[in-house]
């Protein structure tokens, strides 16, 4: 019976000791928040550790959330087409095109926009999933807007056509097939 | 007095609004988009050009609308004739994985 009462007693104190360490740890963790001493500018990268919770957030997020996404055919010329205008005139100045190595953008936001015109390995649904995803919804806090509230669907799978074929094009073709005539413009107003 | 307030506290927004609205406007933008030099695909390897390519013929059709216009026809007519055969770094068709 006593050694009952002193197991209790014990699992008591050690359920205490765990409730303290708690509320010490969110007192500190408040603390931390409110002080301000945590670096918000765009010049002053994160430490690794936020680093790492932050970039598997947003990768884990948009995995979810892509998944279900059913993709089309993306072999049109017409896709291309629209979709290389599309990226010229909202994508280009932070991802970058053939002979661009960097802009304003690329070195002063952060995290800094991915270059869309590097080859990406593995798979092409997926990938086609994941970008479709990020240009519709957006990413918070990166600068990436969610174009999905002003651009329909067939729009936005238009770019992420152009996107698989964009690492293959040189300056000149990324010219040609980003171009948009008057009728094109005319069309889109 | 109170009317006027009411105008500029309901205008405000809505000038704040149409901002937004026309910065999304993709004419807003026109003043990135460059005039295709055609010319340059003419220099290209013309052994390695596949016609059934997507990105060919899109660039076949680009050109073809701005060498004659609006009414210009599809990528499998004139237009291509007139064009060179290679236009394209990479002629391998596109992945299969991309159709389905």
């Amino acid at each position: 019976m006593e050694k009952a009462n002193r197991l209790q007693e014990s699992g008591m104190t050690s359920i205490k000791t765990l409730m303290l360490a708690c509320v010490i740890a969110l007192a500190a963790g408040a603390a931390f928040l409110y002080s301000g001493v945590y670096s918000m500018g765009a010049d002053v990268p994160h430490n690794r550790l936020t680093h790492k919770l932050l970039e598997t957030l947003r990768e884990r997020s948009i995995a979810h959330a892509a998944s279900s996404i059913v993709v089309p055919a993306l072999n049109k010329s017409e896709q291309l087409m629209a979709g290389g205008a599309d990226y010229n005139e909202m994508c280009a100045e932070c991802h970058l095109k053939p002979g661009k190595q960097k802009s304003d953008f690329t070195v002063g936001l952060y995290p800094s926009p991915p270059n869309l015109t590097h080859a990406y390995s593995g798979d092409a649904q997926t990938e086609a999933r994941r970008r479709f995803w990020i240009i519709k919804h957006g990413i918070k806090a990166s600068g990436m807007p969610a174009w999905g509230k002003t651009h329909d669907d067939e729009r936005i799978w238009n770019m992420v056509a152009f996107l698989q074929r964009l690492p293959e094009l040189s300056s000149a073709q990324y010219v040609i097939l980003t171009s948009r005539d008057d009728a094109e413009t005319s069309h889109h107003h | 007095v109170k009317q006027h307030r009411i105008s500029i506290w309901l205008g405000a927004p809505v000038l704040l609004l149409s901002v937004f609205v026309n910065a999304h406007d993709p004419s807003e933008h026109m003043k990135d988009s460059q005039a295709p030099d055609c010319t340059a695909i003419q220099n290209m390897d013309q052994s390695k050009t596949d016609m059934n390519d997507p990105l060919v013929q899109a660039m076949m059709q680009k050109c073809a609308k701005h060498m004659h216009g609006d009414s210009a026809p599809a990528a499998h007519d004139h237009a291509a004739d007139e064009l060179p055969k290679s236009a394209i770094k990479n002629p391998e068709p596109q992945k299969s994985e991309h159709n389905n």
